[in-house]
């Protein structure tokens, strides 16, 4: 009955109660030196939240974030439909794409910070040459996986190559480049992290470490923040997951693709 | 004369990448600059630093550490994801928490594995545990789910117990998308293992290249970058060679399909 009318929520709301509980008791023992109680994060977590620092260290990964993922996009999309849409284009880049995508970007973290500092200008570029491939590959898929009819069919009507491009390349591509975007945006956010992690600056990498190095009173604070990257993390795969839902609604094989991906 | 088709096919995927490094050797050849040795230095360097020096004492133990944390990882989330396909009221439950442990970006936890398990190996290796459990754990259940009903509805008739039907039935159905969940995973453990000698650690390559930084010894920077990357991309290209092998009837039954 409870079921029929509420769906799975109860059911996924008991895992995160149980969950809480067993923090809640366990926490509560006494010596922890790695774990908080509940109660003291929740607290901390509040205190941060009337914090203007907080908010600050959010908005700069937010901004690292975002204007990479928006400068990877550009780049990786342009680059990977030029690559689809020409054999030459794509055979000549495939080598250095594969290099480039495999290397982890962490190991050219300590040359970023030679040449660029620990800046924001640092981060970013980092972050976005790190997006660029994968979404470069991603969309390469995309154009060449257009059903050849139609791609024929449009030439046979004379339709030019410039709206072919708008009315048949560009949307048959949509769903992978969505996809692309979608694992770019978290492999950006995590990478994000990581930079700031290690090589300091702003943002809410920082703030984590900052805790950590501040010893056991900032614990509970270290846990609060790092649930805050969480939710982070979890809003914005919320948010790109609703806006492709809506972009690409009409698209006919959206679903498979997505569960394929 | 016109030049021959395979000569024009091989030349048209080596020209860019041979211009590159070309033009990275001349440009750098008289540098003077801090940060950009010639490459011919940083090549000679890397033969004398990492064969078979360093290699020994920095990236044996990081792969080490690669491995036994990969390797469980995908024990244990292929393990795990079958339990919880098997109760399907225990993986809606679970589903919230692994999705939000999956999201949060694992470096985050890196202090509080540090705090938890101190600045040695058990610390490393469980940080990349944590960081490839979840997308193998999460791909094998989506996997598992989305096996062909019919399949299933033959394993009925013929009876078979959950752990045959799970053998038999739902593990290679699943396997194209754990293989895609183990490749993430991958990539994961990488990133952890460098950051994890990074921020904590006195050897390792990602605490070479970061100390090396850190003291202006710029070439052997350069050095530990080269292996690094050279070892990524290789340890990708072994996954995929395995990947196809192993999966290989399901690429020949996908290319029928197709063809058909």
């Amino acid at each position: 009955m409870l079921r029929r009318k509420f769906g799975d929520t109860p059911l996924k709301w008991t895992g995160v109660g149980i969950l809480l509980l067993i923090w809640l008791v366990f926490g509560a023992v006494p010596d922890q030196t790695s774990i908080p109680t509940l109660p003291a994060t929740i607290q901390a977590l509040f205190g941060e939240l009337g914090d203007p620092n907080y908010w600050g260290a959010i908005g700069d990964t937010l901004q690292t974030w975002f204007v990479s993922l928006v400068i990877g996009s550009v780049v990786g999309i342009t680059l990977g439909i030029l690559a689809g849409l020409n054999v030459w284009m794509e055979r000549s880049i495939a080598a250095p794409v594969e290099f480039f995508k495999t290397i982890p970007i962490i190991a050219v973290l300590p040359l970023g910070i030679l040449v660029l500092g620990t800046g924001p200008s640092m981060r970013m570029t980092l972050v976005a040459f790190a997006v660029t491939w994968p979404l470069l590959v991603q969309t390469l898929y995309g154009v060449r996986s257009i059903d050849p009819m139609i791609r024929d069919s449009a030439r046979s009507i004379g339709v030019g190559p410039v709206r072919t491009f708008f009315s048949v390349v560009l949307p048959s591509a949509s769903p992978f480049i969505a996809t692309g975007v979608r694992v770019a945006a978290a492999m950006a956010l995590v990478i994000t992290i990581v930079i700031e992690l290690v090589a300091g600056g702003s943002g809410l990498g920082v703030e984590i470490s900052n805790a950590a190095l501040s010893g056991g009173t900032a614990l509970p604070t270290m846990y609060a923040l790092i649930l805050t990257t969480g939710l982070v993390g979890m809003l914005l795969t919320g948010i790109i997951g609703a806006v492709e839902r809506r972009l690409l609604a009409w698209h006919t094989t959206y679903r498979s693709i997505e569960v394929a991906a | 004369m016109t030049i021959p088709r395979r000569i024009l096919f091989v030349a048209s995927y080596l020209w860019l990448p041979v211009l590159l490094i070309t033009w990275w050797w001349i440009a750098s050849a008289s540098s003077t600059s801090t940060f950009f040795p010639p490459l011919s230095t940083i090549l000679s360097e890397t033969g004398r630093l990492w064969i078979f020096d360093h290699a020994v004492n920095d990236l044996v133990p990081s792969l080490f550490n690669l491995a036994i944390g990969y390797v469980l990882a995908v024990v244990v989330g292929i393990g795990l994801g079958s339990v919880l396909w098997r109760f399907r009221r225990a993986a809606v439950a679970a589903h919230p928490v692994v999705y939000f442990l999956y999201v949060l970006p694992a470096p985050a936890l890196l202090p509080v594995f540090m705090l938890a398990f101190g600045l040695g190996m058990t610390m490393k290796v469980a940080i990349v545990f944590l960081s490839c459990l979840w997308p193998v754990l999460l791909n094998t259940l989506d996997g598992m789910r989305a096996t062909d009903d019919i399949k299933l509805d033959v394993a009925k008739t013929l009876n078979l117990s959950v752990l045959q039907k799970l053998r038999i039935v739902v593990l290679p159905a699943a396997s194209p998308q754990i293989a895609a969940g183990m490749r993430t995973a991958l990539a994961f453990g990488i990133v952890l293992m460098v950051v994890s000698e990074m921020v904590a650690s006195t050897e390792g390559i990602g605490y070479f290249i970061l100390l090396s930084q850190q003291t202006f010894a710029v070439t052997n920077m350069w050095t530990g970058i080269l292996v690094l990357a050279i070892v990524g991309s290789l340890l990708n290209i072994l996954f995929v060679l395995g990947e196809r092998r192993v999966l290989k009837w399901h690429y020949q039954s996908t290319l029928m399909n197709n063809a058909r």
